[in-house]
């Protein structure tokens, strides 16, 4: 931990001679302590340069998932797909009826069911609004790693 | 991995199972031979834990699970655990996607 | 290896089984997983850690650590559902960056404000603290103490805070980030209804004709109500859904009737419909003489800024919060002046729209349930324009009846359960009472055995207000508990910054990730987490829900609860009271504060044998500590219309709607037959006021504070997206919702963009006149705002659009106005 906190005071003091504007003293004060957060090294004060755009990941295979009813994320673009009071994109390939016929991912049985249980001919319209469940990934490695780990019996190994 | 969207869907029922402690051991060979019944734990004090599932002869497992309580030797069947994704009629949609909810 | 689900659920066939029948998990099962002890998932319920919604969870943990999630089936808010975040909660505590101990700013071994975070003991961080705790007081009194707290605390946590504050250090200030969310919608239930919160619940979701989303985007930021809604409008073709907002957005996606207002311009819609039902002849006039009275607002109130800033200086009654008597005839006078072409023009919402939803509210048949969230609370006159939407219900009698009701939304799980009704304000006290009256002083010092005068008749610093006294030097020693406000607070630059570094300042963060509010501080404190401790939350219906700790914290992470009480005993009550007050309880003398608030006798009444054996807290407290500050608290209400239920009954039920009168929750509150303290005889009865009577009380439309300009030419609006929640420093942790939507962005009309010689993609330069922030530039994305506004969420550490924001409030409620300052757009 000792090493770590000075390597970041370290790297903290580069950040701050860059982006110096004021005073010596003052930059001290505002400095932020040599800890980084999910902003990185860069100082409070500063402008942050901005990210890059990151692209969508398209047409990769399924990706696994972590536990059992984690719905699992989006293995392509979605950009432009309508899903409203009038139609659903998604519904027209993985609906049951089209799925096998282009090689989709059939929605899953549980989504037929009612608030209240009752099973259903079609998917409940509770769950009409896909991506507030399942959402596309970018091309970007985490921010922060994650330490969470699966039960053996999942664990992708 | 587990995939819950591309496999068929899934029936299964787990039953408790009680006969004689003296001849449970031969009870539960006979059950195990029985088409979509398997038995896991059999106890000394006379429970067996068996799970039953659908085939494709023997679609309802409330009529496997009637058998069983009836079989010779058997006390009594009890249904413990019961999963059904069955039932599920592929839905109807035009090729736009739209739906009609009723 | 594979595992194919049938296997899996026959496994729990086996298990389950093997339960009943009280035999081992049989052997047989080990070709389906290899270590029986190792595949065995214990699951329990908790509420999500995220918004106000309050869904349920089950949450499933093996070795100390979650290692599952999944909607709970049995709980009636969300029926199994989750939204994504929620299906990520098993993730939010493993971020590899977890504080687990102490760090505190230090040069050459000792406390430094100019110094870097070196790691401490628990003692040495309680050390300096207390001690810089103390210097305050000796030095500047009470006033100079303070805490910003939060909605995401557990009621207990809030509690204790409260006390603490209140009680202990006798400072009123302490101020929850609820402030920033919800202060709006409490000042108009208290000035309308007498008692805070909505009179309905989610039931109406299922039991609606209509809908009104007023400025809220329930898609994304509610969603499993909005998939209740999606329910009810799929399910049921006669059933409409009007979304007002002022740039377009995923809710739009179900709606009828889509409207995009020019900002601030609601309150010249809510008083349109109010003149349309009265034109025609659409008032319940039976309900309305009945239940209600007409009052009128002071006008020109100012924004809620520094008294020095011009804008101030020029109102005519800055910060009144006074009302008038007015007839029925002058009111309908003074909505007359809205009338459709006057709010079209205000508005630029085409008439058409206008009507049909106009028509909609006046049909006495349709019951609506309208919504909203921060478009209406985060709003330079919030409390007004929540006013303005009662008005419309109380004039067509469409309130407090299944599918029928006005349905303020919350932003946070605990928002209504820890801040509101526990009263972290620094105006308030718990179950609705104020520290103003002095009846209320009297009746909390009594519960809590404390002498009469304890509490301070003066409201303490609210949110905003605490940042400009950091940086004024009046407030100088500072709790940031539960929260990221450096990044959540407006006005970074001009405000908050200079006020968490002044050197005459010492600022406290306690938090299990190093947010940006750390790096701001002085000591940082490692957290336990969610199921890491026991705790409640109370939802947006009212519904109160608890959870068991399902896991160990961290390294030496503690609780917030463990480190109030912790602290609380570096001091002897001779540091914190003056000796009038002492005089007053010579038996309390020579006691830490500690033992005057958290061991008297109601606190530790309940013996450690009766919590669990995983209860980090009790077991530190050695009784069962939770139990205790839940049943003190649970004192306030009961009697008094926010009855609770007795504390087990928590820990069975999928949580229950307060108030809960013998067992029995309230779904509807003031209607006969379904809220018990309605009279017999009664219908309806409004009984947080004296008589009775709601309160019908008009308000006209004003300009915003800062409006676009020549050269600051653009509306900026701020907000949430779905897959990350506040300030992100859960789920921007979790890589999928990271890879969900990985960076906040500029969401801007394609017109404005080609004026900009602007792509998609674009590196941009966003200012305001008080600060400047990069980005980059979306066209296409899921938020269409019309030429001449920008939407940027809020949620991302690496562009802190906050640095932008100005710190204008509701002159009323104090909350900020974080939907609209002006700024420009330039490439870079």
């Amino acid at each position: 931990m000792k090493k770590l906190i000075t390597g970041l005071v370290l790297l903290g003091v580069v950040a701050t001679a860059v982006a110096q504007k004021d005073d010596s003293s003052n930059d001290a004060l505002l400095s932020n302590g040599g800890i980084e957060s999910l902003r990185g090294k860069a100082q409070l004060s500063e402008t942050r340069e901005s990210d890059k755009m990151k692209r969508v990941l398209k047409d990769r295979e399924v990706v696994e998932r972590n536990y059992v009813h984690q719905p699992p994320v989006i293995p392509h673009q979605i950009r432009g797909y309508k899903v409203d009071l009038n139609s659903n994109k998604c519904l027209s390939c993985h609906g049951w009826k089209y799925a096998k016929e282009v090689g989709a991912t059939k929605v899953s049985p549980t989504h037929f069911e009612t608030r209240d249980g009752m099973t259903l001919s079609d998917i409940s319209p509770r769950r009409y609004f896909c991506s507030q469940c399942h959402v596309p990934q970018v091309d970007a490695k985490p921010l922060v790693k994650n330490e969470f780990r699966a039960v053996e019996s999942l664990s992708h190994k | 991995m587990i995939n819950l969207l591309e496999e068929d869907p899934v029936h299964i029922a787990g039953v408790l199972v009680k006969a004689f402690p003296q001849n449970i051991q031969a009870v539960a060979e006979k059950l195990n031979a029985l088409p979509g019944t398997e038995v896991h734990e059999v106890s000394n004090e006379g429970s067996m834990v068996v799970t039953v599932e659908a085939t494709d002869k023997e679609k309802n497992v409330v009529d496997i699970i009637t058998k069983l309580s009836v079989f010779e030797g058997v006390l009594d069947a009890s249904l413990i655990f019961h999963h059904n994704d069955a039932g599920l009629v592929p839905h109807a949609k035009n090729n736009d996607g739209k739906i009609n909810f009723k | 290896m594979n595992q194919s689900r049938r296997d899996f659920i026959k496994a729990n066939a086996i298990a389950a089984t093997a339960a009943a029948a009280g035999v081992a998990i049989p052997a047989s099962a080990s070709n389906l997983i290899t270590d029986s002890d190792k595949s065995k998932i214990k699951w329990d319920k908790a509420p999500c850690r995220f918004c106000g919604t309050g869904c349920s969870v089950l949450v499933g943990s093996q070795n100390g650590k979650v290692v599952a999630t999944q909607g709970d089936p049995d709980a009636e808010v969300n029926k199994g559902l989750n939204c994504i975040k929620g299906y990520f909660l098993s993730k939010i505590m493993y971020g590899k960056d977890r504080l687990t101990q102490p760090l505190l700013r230090m040069k050459d071994g000792k406390f430094h404000k100019e110094g870097d975070f070196q790691p401490v003991s628990w003692d040495m961080a309680f050390d300096v603290m207390a001690d810089k705790f103390k210097s305050a007081l000796k030095a500047k009194g009470p006033t100079s103490v303070g805490m910003f707290g939060s909605g995401q605390w557990t009621v207990m946590e809030g509690y204790a805070a409260v006390k603490l504050m209140k009680a202990g250090f006798r400072s009123n200030n302490i101020d929850p980030n609820a402030r920033h969310c919800m202060a709006s919608a409490v000042g108009a239930f208290m000035r309308t209804f007498g008692i805070d919160e909505p009179m309905g619940c989610y039931d109406d979701l299922e039991q609606a004709d209509s809908f009104v989303l007023w400025g809220s985007n329930m898609a994304e930021m509610h969603p499993i109500l909005w998939s209740r809604l999606t329910d009810r409008r799929l399910g049921h073709s006669h059933v409409r859904v009007h979304v007002l907002s002022t740039y377009k957005h995923r809710s739009f996606e179900l709606a009828d009737n889509g409207m995009i207002f020019t900002p601030n311009t609601d309150l010249a819609i809510a008083n349109y419909i109010a003149n349309y039902i009265i034109q025609n002849d659409a008032v319940d006039w039976g309900f309305v003489k009945k239940h209600t009275h007409f009052k009128q607002v002071t006008t020109d109130i100012g924004y809620g800024l520094r008294p020095e800033h011009e804008l101030q200086k020029a109102a005519k009654n800055a910060d009144s919060g006074k009302i008038l008597d007015v007839t029925f005839e002058e009111y309908k006078k003074q909505v007359a002046e809205y009338t459709l072409e006057k709010t079209v023009e205000i508005s630029g919402v085409p008439a058409k729209n206008l009507e049909e939803m106009a028509k909609m509210y006046a049909d006495p048949k349709t019951k609506v349930m309208s919504l909203w969230t921060m478009g209406m609370n985060q709003h330079t006159r919030g409390v007004w324009m929540n006013s303005l939407v009662y008005n419309i219900h109380l004039l067509t009698g469409k309130i407090s009846k299944p599918g029928s009701g006005p349905f303020s939304l919350t932003g946070q799980p605990s928002a209504c359960g820890t801040a509101r009704e526990v009263g972290t304000f620094s105006h308030r006290l718990p179950a609705d009472m104020v520290v103003k009256k002095k009846k209320h002083r009297d009746y909390a010092e009594k519960i809590w055995k404390l002498p009469e005068g304890t509490i301070p008749a003066k409201p303490g610093y609210h949110a905003v207000l605490q940042n400009r006294m950091l940086k004024d030097g009046k407030l100088n020693a500072y709790w940031v508990m539960c929260n990221n406000n450096v990044q959540a607070a407006p006005n970074l630059n001009e405000e908050t910054l200079p006020g968490y570094r002044n050197p005459e300042n010492f600022v406290v963060v306690s938090d299990p990730y190093p947010t940006v509010t750390c790096q701001a501080g002085d000591l940082i404190l490692p957290t336990a987490m969610w199921v890491e401790k026991e705790g409640c939350y109370g939802n947006a219906e009212r519904r109160t829900q608890h959870w068991f700790q399902q896991v160990k914290a961290p390294g030496e992470a503690k609780s917030d609860l463990w480190q109030l009480m912790e602290f609380s005993k570096r001091f002897k009550i001779e540091d914190v009271w003056d000796e009038a007050l002492l005089a007053k309880a010579p038996h309390l003398r020579g006691k830490t504060m500690y033992d005057v608030l958290y061991r008297n006798g109601n606190v530790d009444a309940y013996p450690i044998e009766e919590a669990k054996e995983l209860n980090d807290d009790a077991h530190d407290c050695g009784f069962y500590v939770q139990k205790g500050l839940f049943e003190e608290y649970a004192a306030f209400g009961r009697d008094h219309g926010h009855d609770l239920a007795p504390y087990e009954m928590y820990h069975t039920a999928r949580g229950l709607r307060w108030p809960v009168v013998n067992g029995v929750e309230t779904k509807w509150r003031y209607k006969e037959g379904s809220d018990p303290y309605v009279g017999k005889g009664k219908d309806f009865e409004f009984y947080g006021k004296p008589d009775g009577k709601a309160l019908i009380i008009s308000a006209p439309y004003e300009a915003p504070p800062e409006a676009p300009d020549s050269e600051y030419d653009m509306w900026l609006c701020t907000g949430r997206v779905l897959e990350h929640w506040h300030s992100g420093s859960m789920t921007q942790r979790v890589p999928e919702l990271y890879r969900a939507f990985p960076d906040a962005v500029v969401f801007m009309h394609p017109d404005d963009a080609k004026k900009r010689n602007l792509r998609r993609g674009d590196e941009v330069m966003v200012e305001s006149r008080r600060g400047e922030m990069k980005s980059r530039i979306e066209t296409r994305g899921r938020n269409r705002p019309p030429v001449g506004l920008v939407f940027v969420p809020w949620f991302d550490a690496r562009q802190l659009i906050n640095k932008i924001t100005l710190d204008a409030t509701d002159p009323l409620s104090k909350q900020t106005d974080y939907k609209k300052c002006a700024i420009k757009v330039r490439k870079v």
